[in-house]
């Protein structure tokens, strides 16, 4: 079944909170998206305060915010309600 | 005026309650669905919302209409002049019809609308064709008042098969109780064709609406309470 963007943002910010902070290219694995789709989304979520990122020895990393852990909570829950109707 | 109250005396004002009641939890649904639409874009869930939203104003529609009629009916009580009362009566007997239609096409257009929904259907042609056979019948629904609550019965038992199938697939209790909200709404339809002939039935029928609709309340509240622990 196709994915909507709900669950594709679901599956970027579960990573990230899962993980504490994760690397693009292992958010990109483990939500199966692609390159471009994720730097997109990422750039969205950032820009709306949900994801923040971190540079660790020159490496960068995506973690999420506060804000970002009380949207997750809020998403998974409008997820679930609309799974259950079948959309 | 006998053909608009199927209601028993003594339940005046409590269907009113019930209604109320029902149109909150639709617009509710209605706001959640919405704010589904602004994140993923998907016109599925704007539809989705924009149906219940037709189902809360539908209800809007008949507890208004209904709020005038009883309102003449205890009138007549409290004045006792039958002549005075009947000739007010049939002067917003043009009302009531039109505040009848309204809550028979909103509610109507609402299933047909989550039928498309569920059965993504495209084709302009099918879609044109479905709302033109929902007007006529709904039209001549006034006259012959059981074929509004058998086409909403049809409506919603094709509503029902589609959340069975999708409980099927996913076996959880938010999936189980949203077809148990279908099914007792489709009763409910069934269960009004009867108050023509027992008052009684309207009540029943009443109380199964109230309770297939608070159903969805109570799958929200549990998917609300699930995600807090």
């Amino acid at each position: 079944m196709r994915r909507d963007k709900v669950a594709m943002l679901l599956d970027i910010l579960e990573v990230v909170y899962k993980e504490g902070k994760a690397k693009p290219t292992h958010i990109m694995y483990k939500a199966n998206l692609s390159h471009k789709l994720l730097k997109s989304y990422i750039s969205e979520l950032e820009s709306n305060g949900i994801l923040e990122e971190e540079n660790l020895n020159g490496k960068r990393y995506i973690k999420i915010t506060n804000k970002g852990k009380i949207f997750l909570s809020q998403l998974r829950k409008m997820r679930r309600f609309m799974e259950s109707f079948g959309l | 005026m006998v053909g608009f109250i199927f209601s028993p005396r003594w339940f005046y004002g409590i269907d009113i309650v019930f209604e109320i009641f029902i149109a909150m939890i639709t617009f509710l649904i209605a706001n959640y669905g919405y704010r589904y639409y602004r994140i993923s874009r998907d016109k599925r869930y704007k539809y989705f919302s924009l149906a219940f939203m037709l189902i809360g104003f539908s209800f809007i529609s008949k507890i208004l209409t209904n709020f005038s009629i009883y309102y003449e009916v205890l009138k007549t009580l409290d004045f006792g002049f039958i002549t005075i009362t009947t000739k007010t009566i049939q002067v917003s007997d043009v009302l009531f019809s039109m505040g009848f239609f309204l809550f028979r096409v909103l509610l109507l257009s609402a299933f047909l609308l989550l039928l498309f929904v569920y059965e993504d259907v495209r084709s302009k042609k099918i879609k044109t064709l479905l709302i033109y056979y929902l007007l006529l019948t709904t039209f001549f629904s006034q006259y012959v008042f059981f074929i509004f609550h058998l086409n909403a019965a049809l409506l919603l038992f094709m509503l029902f098969i589609n959340a069975y199938e999708n409980y099927i697939k996913k076996a959880t209790k938010s999936s189980s109780i949203v077809a148990l909200c279908f099914l007792t709404l489709t009763i409910s339809q069934i269960v009004f064709i009867f108050s023509a002939i027992n008052k009684l039935a309207y009540v029943i029928a009443e109380a199964l609406q109230l309770f297939g609709f608070s159903l969805l309340l109570y799958d929200y509240a549990t998917v609300s309470r699930d995600e807090k622990r």
